[in-house]
């Protein structure tokens, strides 16, 4: 069975973030709600949609869950994007605060 | 090097105000992203894997030392501290939040900077010979036309919507291109004219281009007076923009309306429309051409003294260079022969500055490395830096006695591997680990490299040999130019390579070609290897470059190796 979860891009940063059960975005794609049916998912996204304030292009991806039953994404690339470059940086600066408040902020 | 005017700097300072506006419009909800993203695409604003990226212009890689600082104070102020120098001699912001984008631009601005056509279906940064104005094989300064290309086609209202990207490049330097000029839209060769002894000519390539569908340039004009470059120049983009595919992004190049038309119709139809506009405006007349090159006219070089007591020569500097090439220390006589270029005047020398350290992303920069750069240039130069398209620095002037100082200056904070021209300065797309458009990760291939090439005297007597490495098939990386070409393909979610032999970007231009089967990721360093050592032990001798010998043998001896395991050949 496909499991998915809605991401998308912070207006305010870029970074990845994903769709929460209470329709919050978070930065952790743990925090993320897990869709099992295509329904529910189109609903989500269309919701992600009408909040674009706070979310660029939002869409759907695929996820499976991880032994203790943590999602994860399912592509390579997906997972680069939730965890980072997978290279040192070569400048281990911190990344330029976030502006977001609210709900949205919740990161890792 | 080139200074604004008013017109430059008041549409530099207008864009990035309109900008602001832009963004706290979009930050506020009252534009949608849809309808934000062509705004923010032309001020080179893209959205990647992690974050917003900026690519910051850097026309035809001259830099001055205010310039590069500015940049590390960008870095350091609103990025993680580091940028990415690009294969269009551009910088890329991996990490700015959009909010300060346009306090970015501002400080752009501030020293004749801006991201205006970094992106986008325009015009882009023209690029050039990063040795411009101090090689000895050069004919003619290139950086010349490049700055009338730039002011032509800055804001160029019929060109801001064209079918697709378009880049130009420029080459001063009839026998060493060092531009890859046969691999853009146009390249543009300064050559000796034909019809008038002493004078030059601009001889204008077409559809050259990589990407899915790799081409090589074709002549569009054998010799063209450079009074009439502007024109011409416009004459293709008119015959580009009329006819060039919009209904197919993949299509859309004009490489292939050149393919499609054959280069003979093409000329006919630019010839059709050259003739209309030919002796305008944009006729380049003797005081135009002054009025731009007097900015490119060669600093206060020192004048010294050789050996006899009388003025230093080219073949006393020459002599100097061999004795450090051979000398005691290794580390400066390796650094010396690989990343020290004779210099057109006397007692100078041209230093690159490999980007390439051993485990590193290759054209990566700290801020600290960017401020030691620039001040070296103040120190030993006449703050003068040049971004290479194989995204190394150039220090351009060097006194050329003081290239020991240099180099240890360099070692300091890992700025010295002399790697320039080896296997190891590779050029490599950002792929996966930032990209949103890869298929797989070039960055750990080539840092994966890199750490594999230990034995350093194995590396130089490998010789001359370009590595180039994209995560997909849009060929930022130009893996079709690298001798070796390495590009990175997803297989059922997983990444494999493709190796490539054979390609060159020179004035031997050539695409590689597949050698065979791709290799899945635990193994590309090694087939890597095993490419290496093939050309090792078959080469006729130590002078018998790489692509020579690929060219001369074909893959058969690398085949053999590679793929002798049935098990591999079944992949």
């Amino acid at each position: 069975m496909s499991l998915w979860m809605i991401t998308g891009s912070s207006t305010d940063d870029g970074a990845p973030i994903y769709l929460q059960a209470d329709g919050c975005w978070s930065r952790r794609v743990v925090d993320g709600e897990v869709l099992d049916d295509h329904e529910r998912r189109d609903e989500r996204l269309a919701l992600a949609r009408s909040g674009e304030r706070q979310v660029c292009d939002p869409y759907p991806i695929e996820v499976l869950r991880g032994a203790g039953g943590e999602p994860r994404p399912r592509s390579l690339k997906q997972r680069i994007r939730a965890q980072g470059p997978t290279v040192p940086l070569v400048a281990d600066r911190p990344r330029p605060g976030s502006r977001l408040e609210g709900p949205a902020a919740r990161s890792a | 090097m080139y200074q604004y005017d008013a017109y430059d700097k008041a549409i530099v300072e207008q864009r990035a105000a309109q900008f602001r506006d832009q963004v706290a419009r979009r930050l506020s909800g009252e534009i949608s992203e849809d309808e934000f993203k062509p705004l923010r695409l032309q001020n080179g604003l893209y959205m990647q894997l992690h974050a917003y990226m900026l690519r910051v212009s850097i026309p035809y890689g001259l830099l001055a030392s205010k310039q590069l600082r500015k940049l590390a104070e960008i870095a350091e102020k609103y990025d993680r501290g580091y940028g990415h120098f690009s294969t269009r001699q551009n910088i890329q912001y991996n990490w700015p939040r959009l909010h300060d984008v346009p306090t970015i631009l501002d400080e752009l601005a501030s020293v004749e900077m801006h991201a205006i056509q970094s992106s986008g279906n325009c015009i882009r940064n023209t690029t050039s010979d990063h040795f411009a104005g101090v090689s000895r094989d050069e004919l003619e300064d290139p950086r010349v036309y490049c700055e009338l290309i730039r002011q032509w086609s800055t804001f160029h209202p019929e060109f801001a919507f064209l079918p697709r990207k378009f880049k130009i490049a420029v080459t001063g330097a009839p026998t060493a291109d060092r531009a890859a000029v046969r691999v853009h839209d146009i390249g543009v060769r300064i050559i000796p004219d034909p019809e008038q002894s002493g004078a030059t000519a601009c001889q204008i390539l077409v559809g050259g281009g990589l990407g899915r569908t790799p081409r090589i340039a074709e002549v569009c004009r054998e010799a063209l007076p450079r009074e009439h470059l502007l024109s011409y120049l416009e004459a293709i983009l008119r015959v580009y923009n009329r006819h060039g595919r919009r209904d197919n992004k993949y299509k859309a190049r004009i490489k292939i309306l050149v393919g499609a038309l054959g280069i003979e119709e093409f000329r006919r139809q630019v010839d059709e429309e050259w003739e209309k506009i030919r002796d305008g405006v944009m006729r380049l007349t003797d005081e135009e051409f002054e009025r731009v090159a007097v900015f490119f006219s060669s600093p206060d070089y020192e004048r010294f003294t050789g050996k006899d007591g009388g003025p230093r020569t080219l073949a006393d500097d020459d002599l100097r260079l061999a004795a450090w090439r051979l000398g005691p220390d290794r580390a400066l006589g390796r650094w010396v022969a690989s990343n020290v270029t004779p210099h057109r005047v006397p007692g100078y020398a041209i230093v690159t500055v490999s980007l390439k350290p051993k485990g590193k992303p290759p054209g990566d920069a700290t801020s600290e490395q960017m401020e030691l750069i620039a001040d070296l240039a103040d120190e030993f130069g006449f703050g003068r830096i040049v971004v290479t398209h194989d995204q190394n620095l150039v220090l351009p002037d060097v006194v050329l006695e003081r290239l020991p100082e240099v180099h240890a200056k360099l070692s300091g904070l890992d700025l010295a591997e002399a790697n320039v021209g080896k296997v190891t300065d590779i050029i490599a797309c950002p792929g996966l680990d930032y990209c949103n458009l890869a298929n797989a990760r070039s960055i750990p291939v080539a840092t994966r490299i890199t750490e594999h090439m230990e034995d350093l005297d194995y590396l130089h007597d490998l010789g001359e040999i370009s590595l180039n490495i994209s995560g997909c098939i849009n060929a930022c990386g130009h893996h079709h130019v690298g001798n070796i070409g390495i590009l990175g393909i997803d297989k059922q979610g997983e990444e494999f390579y493709q190796l490539m032999l054979g390609g060159s970007s020179s004035d031997d231009a050539s695409l590689g070609k597949i050698l065979g089967p791709a290799f899945p990721s635990s193994e590309i360093i090694d087939a890597v290897d095993t490419v290496l050592r093939t050309y090792i032990d078959e080469r006729e001798s130590a002078d018998e470059r790489f692509l020579d010998y690929v060219r001369r043998a074909g893959f058969g001896p690398f085949k053999a190796r590679l793929y002798s395991n049935t098990d591999k050949a079944a992949r």
